[in-house]
């Protein structure tokens, strides 16, 4: 891994405009999208965009031990695209059999630290390349944290050895909901372990920022864009992703948001 | 004598009935074939006509009122007009920067507040809706009052074959001649020519082909891509609600849809009946027993189909 | 997982509060999780878009609809609520419906496609599907 640059998540409505990219530093796939892979992702792969798998229903932090399936379906994933690395969630998404259909927030107590341990060494074990754990974005807290955000995500990764993906917008989401500094969260996590960061876009409803990958980046995040480059490591990462996920705007404007993230971390801009 | 009639030189017009009813029907076939590749040379049009206007397109792929549902798209994302109980919409403000003709005519149709399915009897919008029909024919993409004309007159050939099929039935009931076959080749001739001297297509086929080439070149604009209507604009917009129909339009404003009756204006076919037709868009799923494959975040994201006039299906 | 029977039972209880209308555990902020709650049902239409792209008319349906019910997947979420709505959908939606159930037996668990070639009629319409594809006709 060279130098950071931007990148943008993959996704099959904006496959054309992200092939016309000719800077592109890198893209993020849904791993579970992969069990029938797009020809133009792989063209992608073939021109030598390193392409990460971003796996969202593993539920690393449930309870119960991660389904196997889905831990070789990700090693599977991380092969055929020839990634560098894969990410997942600080997060659980069933319970008891249920599906909740989203990412959701662990307690951040001893116990669900252990089984978030227990769950990630099991998916590494099976990984050909290293894993980048990316702490969501939450609306809600569990009555009981034990740890603060930054706390448990240094142990987490001290203990398995997992990189971050930093997500500045749910660090600016998080921070903004529980009336908290976004730059003082953002340097309580393990920044010198930052594999890659996620940039998006969210919304105000009812009072409460929600980080919507739906609407523009706004200026707010930009900023913590550019705090979050000062205080990362030189090199080592792959840098910065945009992560558009619906309610797609012209060719125009969305290169118009990437050159944006660029001009924030002062990197060179792909489009 | 009854046996040298039939032996020999007393067949009619010194032919023999199975001979003639064999060269008949081949010069029909012959004839048929010649007017019908006649007509289909005539109605080939224009293809790619070129960038076309969204009015054009939604005329083309659904007909007036989708041309009108079109244009309240536009003014509908421009904040140019509102809907109101009882399926009327209501000019709300200016029209957007670049409008259409057609468009301008359809604000200033809904002025105070008018049913949207009786917008196309505003004379402005009327006059709008024939200047697009108008361009659409020079286009050529649409057939015009002459070239229809001309289309029917190539069943000429077909009457002189039928002329001469009755002369030989007279000739041959004269004769007192077994005529069945004579004329059950003569009832399918006569259907064929009445059938053709009185229609011709409306479309070109060029129109079916242009009017999928842009639902190919628009798709990015299509809901099952989840476009942002707002950013893309009012243009944009009725482009999409031209090529793809009311659910581009339920997919940017689903309230006012609803509400002004827009959608069924622009579920319109362009036969300018109210049917539709539609084909299969479920034959991505392969495996849907499993909650998994069909399932959330996956983003498998299969797009496309579901409603409108998928590719020239809905005739015309 | 002996360990972890505490914490399994509590996230079980959350996610039955979030989206099988269960009783919210006590001590979670109720504003917040309903907050959560309803962004998820949202997310939840916006997906059932993507296997069922005509029920796009029904946005304000579907969200009061699946309040309470756990997710299934796009797919047979927009078929049990199409099921379940059948009687107010528009005509696009039903022309979905009978082609999906012309082509698929689903009985409320599962869907297998169908062997045999099979005609629904709907309301002001009729589907039709065999050898693989279908087609609809509606009024």
């Amino acid at each position: 891994m060279t130098g950071p640059g931007v990148g943008i998540g993959w996704r099959p409505e904006i496959a054309d405009f992200v092939d016309g990219l000719g800077g592109l530093a890198f893209t993020e796939v849904i791993a579970e999208s992969l069990h029938h892979p797009d020809a133009r992702l792989l063209a992608l792969r073939d021109r030598g965009v390193p392409v990460v798998p971003h796996g969202v229903r593993l539920s690393l932090g449930g309870a119960e031990a991660v389904d196997p399936a889905r831990v070789t379906h990700l090693a599977h994933a991380a092969e055929l695209v020839g990634a560098p690395l894969v990410s997942e969630h600080v997060a659980f998404v069933r319970a008891g059999g249920l599906e909740a259909g989203h990412l959701l927030p662990v307690p951040r107590s001893r116990a669900a630290l252990d089984a978030l341990v227990r769950n990630v060494r099991a998916t590494t074990a099976e990984l050909g390349v290293p894993l980048a754990l990316e702490p969501i974005a939450a609306l809600f807290d569990w009555p009981d944290d034990d740890y603060t955000e930054g706390d448990f995500l240094t142990e987490l990764l001290d203990r398995t050895g997992a990189l971050l993906l930093l997500d500045v917008a749910n660090v600016y989401a998080n921070a903004r909901n529980r009336g908290q500094d976004p730059v003082k969260v953002l340097e309580s996590f393990p920044l010198e372990r930052v594999a890659y960061c996620h940039v998006a876009g969210g919304s105000e409803r009812e009072g409460m920022y929600h980080d919507t990958h739906t609407d523009p980046v706004p200026a707010e995040v930009l900023a913590l864009v550019g705090e979050a480059e000062r205080r990362c490591p030189p090199c080592g990462r792959l840098g910065y992703l945009l992560e558009r996920d619906g309610s797609y705007p012209p060719p125009s404007v969305l290169a118009a948001e990437l050159d944006a993230i660029a001009d924030a971390a002062r990197l060179p801009r792909v489009t | 004598m009854f046996f040298e009639d039939t032996s020999g030189s007393g067949a009619t017009w010194g032919i023999e009935g199975p001979a003639f009813l064999a060269l008949y029907v081949l010069l029909g076939i012959l004839v048929i074939g010649f007017v019908l590749g006649l007509r289909r040379w005539l109605a080939a049009g224009t293809d790619l006509p070129g960038d076309m206007s969204a009015p054009e397109l939604a005329y083309l792929a659904g007909g007036e009122r989708r041309a009108i549902a079109a244009s309240l798209a536009a003014l509908r994302l421009s904040g140019s007009v509102a809907s109101a109980p009882g399926g009327k919409v209501i000019a709300t403000g200016p029209a957007p920067v670049g409008a259409a003709p057609l468009d301008h005519a359809v604000l200033y149709a809904a002025g105070a507040g008018t049913r949207s399915n009786q917008l196309l009897r505003n004379p402005a919008v009327a006059q709008e809706l024939r200047a697009v029909r108008a361009a659409l024919v020079a286009r050529g993409q649409l057939l015009g009052p002459a070239e229809r004309r001309i289309t029917r007159l190539t069943a000429l050939p077909i009457i002189l074959l039928v002329v001469l099929g009755i002369a030989r039935l007279i000739a041959g009931l004269d004769a007192g001649r077994p005529v069945g076959f004579l004329v059950a080749a003569l009832v399918f001739f006569g259907l064929v020519m009445i059938v053709l001297l009185s229609s011709a297509p409306h479309r070109t086929r060029a129109a079916n082909r242009t009017v999928t080439m842009s639902q190919q070149r628009y798709q990015g604009l299509h809901p099952g891509y989840s476009p942002s209507y707002a950013d893309h604009g009012p243009h944009a917009a009725a482009l999409a609600v031209a090529v793809f129909g009311g659910i581009a339009l339920m997919g940017m404003d689903p309230v006012f849809a609803a509400e002004a009756e827009v959608d069924r204006l622009a579920q319109a076919t362009a036969t300018g009946s109210a049917g539709s037709s539609y084909t299969d868009s479920s034959s991505g799923y392969s495996d849907s027993g499993s909650s998994d494959s069909s399932s959330s975040s996956d983003s498998g994201s299969s797009c496309g189909g579901g409603g409108g006039c998928g590719g020239g299906g809905c005739g015309g | 997982m002996e360990e972890f029977a505490d914490l399994e039972a509590r996230q079980e209880a959350l996610v039955r509060a979030l989206v099988g209308g269960a009783e919210l555990p006590e001590g979670f902020d109720g504003a917040t999780v309903g907050a959560a709650s309803r962004a998820l049902l949202r997310k939840r239409f916006g997906e059932v878009l993507h296997a069922w792209p005509a029920l796009i008319a029904h946005r304000a349906e579907f969200l009061s609809w699946a309040e309470g019910r756990p997710p299934r997947g796009s797919l047979l979420d927009g078929w049990d609520f199409a099921r379940a709505y059948r009687g107010v959908l528009s005509r696009d939606a039903l022309a979905a419906l009978a082609l999906r159930e012309a082509l698929w037996r689903y009985d409320g668990v599962a869907a297998r496609r169908r062997r045999l070639p099979a005609v629904r009629v709907f309301r002001r319409g009729v589907a039709v599907a065999g050898f693989g594809r279908a087609r609809a006709w509606a009024r």
